[in-house]
């Protein structure tokens, strides 16, 4: 699980710092030898939403996706508990229905060809981010979920 | 459909349910069950949100903030302008407003401009003795004045919309920006006297050259984002990877305080808080394209264009519509939503074209922030890690000194047009 | 594997059809989507798409027009036409071609008369035909060349009369490796540029020059930023009036004739509101005070030498070249 953890960081990271130094090369690249790689601003936008839907998964780890947290704020512990297994509950159901139709917008943009304008890679490499990041993200929840039962129990 | 995806979303906000989740799951349960519109669409809209030229800026600001607050650049900078202007009654807020509508000016979004600004100011906030809520109620507001302030990639759609000039839009936004900035920075001077925030000693000259000489490269930052800009050497999203990498440059072989270690973990938060903040756009925009699909916002815009026919109960109707419309939906996109719908009915009533946009931005920039619902509060929670009850005292009061900004901008057209006037 | 893909499409379609409330009984809704402000000739001809539809079929069939972007940037609204979200859509060529690369032909350099009324004539005739038929590949059903105008060369202080005067200079283009091949034939540096953003880098000088037709100079006011507004005949801007193929086929075949008739007047309509509104916007232009001229014929000969050769590389996979040789064939016709 470590591991696992350690690699979607590193995914975001790295990927990030790729982008800024694909920037700074086009910079680079454009003022002194009057050259640009024409596709870096559709790389650096597809990889930004990579990072995205990578980066949400590890959010949902840390507990950090922004919420309106005025009530369970103000819930006494057990029910506190409960809400919160409620809350991960939907997440789950989400992140399903992501990973559903997420898959479906692949095999279909797969199926039609699409190609993406500049870097002419097939489309459903870019759509593949939202199902792969639900997926990371309901194991994640799965996990969760499973400890707040077990939390629940013993106390 | 609609009123199924609404109820649903109250309720699941009003549960605790992060935003995310909140508009995602009740888009997918209200399409499914109350509609007969394909799910896989809404994977698409959830896509479109994110792919767009004007958020690309976003991770790199975040970026370039984290290195600068890593690398000691921050901090230098701080005590230069802590030296400059924290003798003033209410000086590092005004600092932090000042600085919000200097970069807003830059980067055109109002997340980075909360952004790069809240992760450096806000700490020094606290220290300074403002409130947790105080300060962030300025943070939200002071990013929203980007949209106004140009370049504005939001007052580029609604030229190209509408056929305004770009240019005059820009001229005028300057005007509009400033009453805005001022009208927060009346509250920022009536706050510090009432709570009699101390203020510092004013500093040697002595003092301040040495901040100044310690600052001097961290300083170049908004020198090279600007010059680059405004000499064509870069566009705004290239300003962001320089500044960045200029950054990196600086805290590596300068202020030697940064690590390759330091460095990565930089990167792999910044990646994090990237996901944070665009999770909340790529959701919103699911449920805007559902709100535009269904034609709401375009029969709210009819009916007014319909029923109204003074000036002033147009525009006072139509701000209060720009105000709820931007609690939900994404400047640009509500632009293009009611832009074409009520533009021929303004004109009509004498309302000048490119006035008419500075008070569409004006209204969604204020939407923005205003609670429960707006991006850019969303964004400050990420930095100030409090929750809406605690921020709401704070967000109102900034709205409320705003909100009479903005209603200058509406009835005195010549703050938006003076200066347009003075160039013909 | 592609196999498998194609059926995962087909079978995608097919649901659409199928759960298309619009689709069952009598009534029809037709939700047709473009680009372009309320007051453009795009729009113009689509409101007369809408009004002879309504009027024919007594009200039975309806429009829903969105225009301006409503329902999602260009891309996504060709692939929400695959989806069948959107039934009817009007898109420039250049970003079909992603989807269905045979219609770049259209965006070929110099390809087309110096010439509206005889472009018009070779779009309309089989030759065409044959290219809108290219867009059943990816699940289109094309119904017409929809106009967008002459594309016209706007540059900062360099003026234009010969591909060398292009040397150096970084020219804005769509997201269009064909466009970009054009301009590296010329010998420019082509930087793809997002279209909101691109009056700030003319302003700015991020690129000298770009490409557009008149209307979308004028509307983006990119005479304010330029020096050199130059009518270069050296391509045309053209939308496709393009339908989801399974939707339009599943349709009654009186409603279908419907479509081809509304979509001729359509057309019609947009046609003449572009040519009055090119004259408009062209004399502001002129008045505004910036350098404004047209390239003189032995001029466009000069780029017509240099990018002819170019067709044959852009365009010569086997169907394209039988493709390519009827319009050129066509177009010979019409300028006799
Ligand atoms: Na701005
Ligand atoms: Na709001």
């Amino acid at each position: 699980m470590k591991i696992f953890n350690k690699t979607e960081e590193a995914f975001v990271g790295i990927t990030i710092m790729t982008v800024t130094f694909f920037l700074f090369i086009n910079i680079i690249l454009r003022f002194f030898f009057s050259a640009g790689i024409s596709w870096t601003e559709e790389f650096i936008r597809y990889a930004i939403i990579w990072i995205t839907f990578i980066g949400a998964s590890i959010c949902f780890r840390r507990g950090i996706h922004v919420g309106i947290d005025v009530l369970i704020d103000s819930l006494p512990g057990k029910s506190k508990k409960t809400l919160s297994m409620i809350i991960n509950l939907l997440a789950i159901v989400f992140m399903i229905f992501l990973i559903k139709y997420g898959l479906d917008l692949v095999l279909f943009s797969k199926g039609t060809g699409q190609l993406s304008p500049a870097l002419q890679v097939p489309m459903f490499w870019v759509y593949l981010a939202i199902p792969i990041g639900a997926l990371l993200s309901l194991i994640h929840l799965f996990i969760q979920t499973f400890e707040m039962i077990r939390n629940f129990r013993t106390n | 459909m609609i009123v199924a995806l609404i109820a649903l979303i109250f309720i699941f906000l009003l549960s605790s349910v992060p935003i995310y989740i909140s508009l995602g799951l009740a888009a997918f349960l209200s399409v499914i069950f109350f509609s007969d519109i394909q799910p896989m669409l809404l994977i698409q809209r959830l896509f479109a949100g994110l792919d767009q030229f004007a958020l690309m800026a976003l991770p790199l600001f975040i970026l370039a903030a984290n290195i600068m607050d890593g690398g000691g650049l921050s901090e230098r900078i701080l005590r230069f302008a802590r030296a400059l202007v924290g003798h003033l009654s209410g000086g590092v807020a005004m600092t932090t407003q000042v600085s919000s509508m200097f970069f807003g000016a830059l980067s055109g979004s109002g997340p980075a401009t909360v952004i790069a600004i809240g992760k450096i100011m806000y700490p020094e906030l606290l220290r300074g003795g403002y409130s947790k809520s105080f300060s962030s109620g300025l943070l939200a507001s002071a990013g929203a004045v980007s949209l106004i302030i140009p370049p504005s990639i939001t007052l580029i759609i609604y030229g190209s919309v509408t056929g305004v000039s770009v240019g005059s839009l820009f001229i005028a936004g300057i005007g509009a920006g400033i009453i805005f900035g001022l009208s927060s920075i009346i509250y920022i001077y009536l706050y510090a006297k009432k709570y009699n925030i101390a203020r510092d000693k004013k500093a040697s000259k002595k003092e301040l050259w040495e901040t100044t000489r310690k600052a001097g490269w961290a300083l170049l930052i908004p020198v090279i984002i600007l010059g680059g800009i405004y000499t064509g050497m870069f566009t705004p999203t290239e300003a962001a990877g320089v500044s960045a990498i200029y950054a990196l440059f600086i805290s590596f072989f300068v202020y030697r305080e940064m690590t390759i270690k330091k460095f990565y973990k930089i990167c792999v938060e910044s990646g994090i808080t990237t996901a944070q903040v665009l999770v909340l756009v790529a959701a919103a925009q699911i449920l805007g394209w559902l709100l535009t699909r269904g034609q709401v916002p375009q029969m709210i815009a009819t009916f007014i264009a319909e029923n109204i026919s003074t000036p002033f109960m147009f525009l006072l109707l139509f701000n209060i519509l720009l105000l709820v419309l931007g609690m939900f939906i994404e400047g640009v996109a509500a632009i293009i939503v009611v832009a074409p719908l009520v533009y021929g009915a303004a004109i009509a009533l004498g309302i000048d074209p490119v006035h008419l946009g500075i008070i569409m931005i004006a209204n969604l920039a204020i939407g923005m922030y205003t609670p429960p619902f707006g991006l850019n509060i969303f964004v400050t929670q990420t930095i100030t890690k409090i929750n809406m009850k605690e921020m709401f005292p704070g967000l109102v009061a900034f709205l409320g000194f705003n909100l009479l900004g903005l209603l200058i901008i509406t009835y005195v057209p010549d703050v938006s047009l003076f200066l347009l006037k003075i160039l013909e | 594997a592609c196999g498998g893909g194609t059926k995962d499409n087909d079978d995608g379609n097919k649901e659409t059809a199928d759960t298309d409330a619009s689709n069952n009984g009598d009534s029809v809704v037709i939700r047709l989507s473009h680009n372009q402000p309320l007051e453009s000739p795009e729009h113009v001809g689509a409101a007369k798409f809408k009004e002879v539809i309504e009027e024919k079929s007594d009200g039975k069939v309806s429009v829903e027009i969105f225009p301006a972007s409503q329902l999602g940037s260009l891309r996504e609204q060709i692939e929400g036409t695959q989806l069948g979200e959107i039934n009817i859509t009007m898109q420039p060529t250049a970003f079909v071609t992603p989807f269905v690369d045979d219609v770049k032909v259209i965006d070929l350099p110099y390809l087309w008369p110096a010439d509206t009324e005889k472009t018009y004539e070779v779009l309309d005739s089989e030759a065409g035909q044959a290219v809108l038929d290219t867009l059943e590949k990816g699940g289109f059903k094309g119904l017409g060349f929809w106009p967008g105008g002459f594309k016209l060369f706007t540059t900062g202080k360099k003026e234009i009369h010969a591909p060398e005067d292009f040397k150096g200079l970084d020219i804005r283009v769509m997201s269009s490796p064909l466009l970009e091949d054009q301009y590296k034939l010329w010998g420019a540096n082509p930087t793809m540029i997002e279209y909101a953003e691109v009056y700030n880098s003319l302003q700015q000088g991020v690129v000298d020059g770009q490409e557009n037709p008149l209307q979308t100079i004028y509307l983006n006011n990119y005479h304010e930023v330029q020096d050199n507004i130059i009518e270069s005949y050296h391509g045309i801007m053209s939308y496709l009036f393009m339908a989801n193929k399974d939707w339009f086929e599943g349709l009654p075949a009186d409603v279908q004739e419907l479509i081809y008739e509304a979509e001729e007047e359509g057309k019609k309509a947009a046609r003449e509101s572009l040519a009055e509104t090119e004259d408009d916007y062209r004399q502001q232009i002129i008045d505004s005070g910036v350098n404004y001229y047209e390239l003189t014929d032995e001029e466009i000969e000069k780029f017509r030498e240099v990018s002819v050769p170019f067709h044959e590389e852009a365009y010569g996979e086997s169907e394209q070249v039988e493709i390519l040789k009827q319009i050129k064939e066509k177009i010979e016709e019409v300028t006799k």
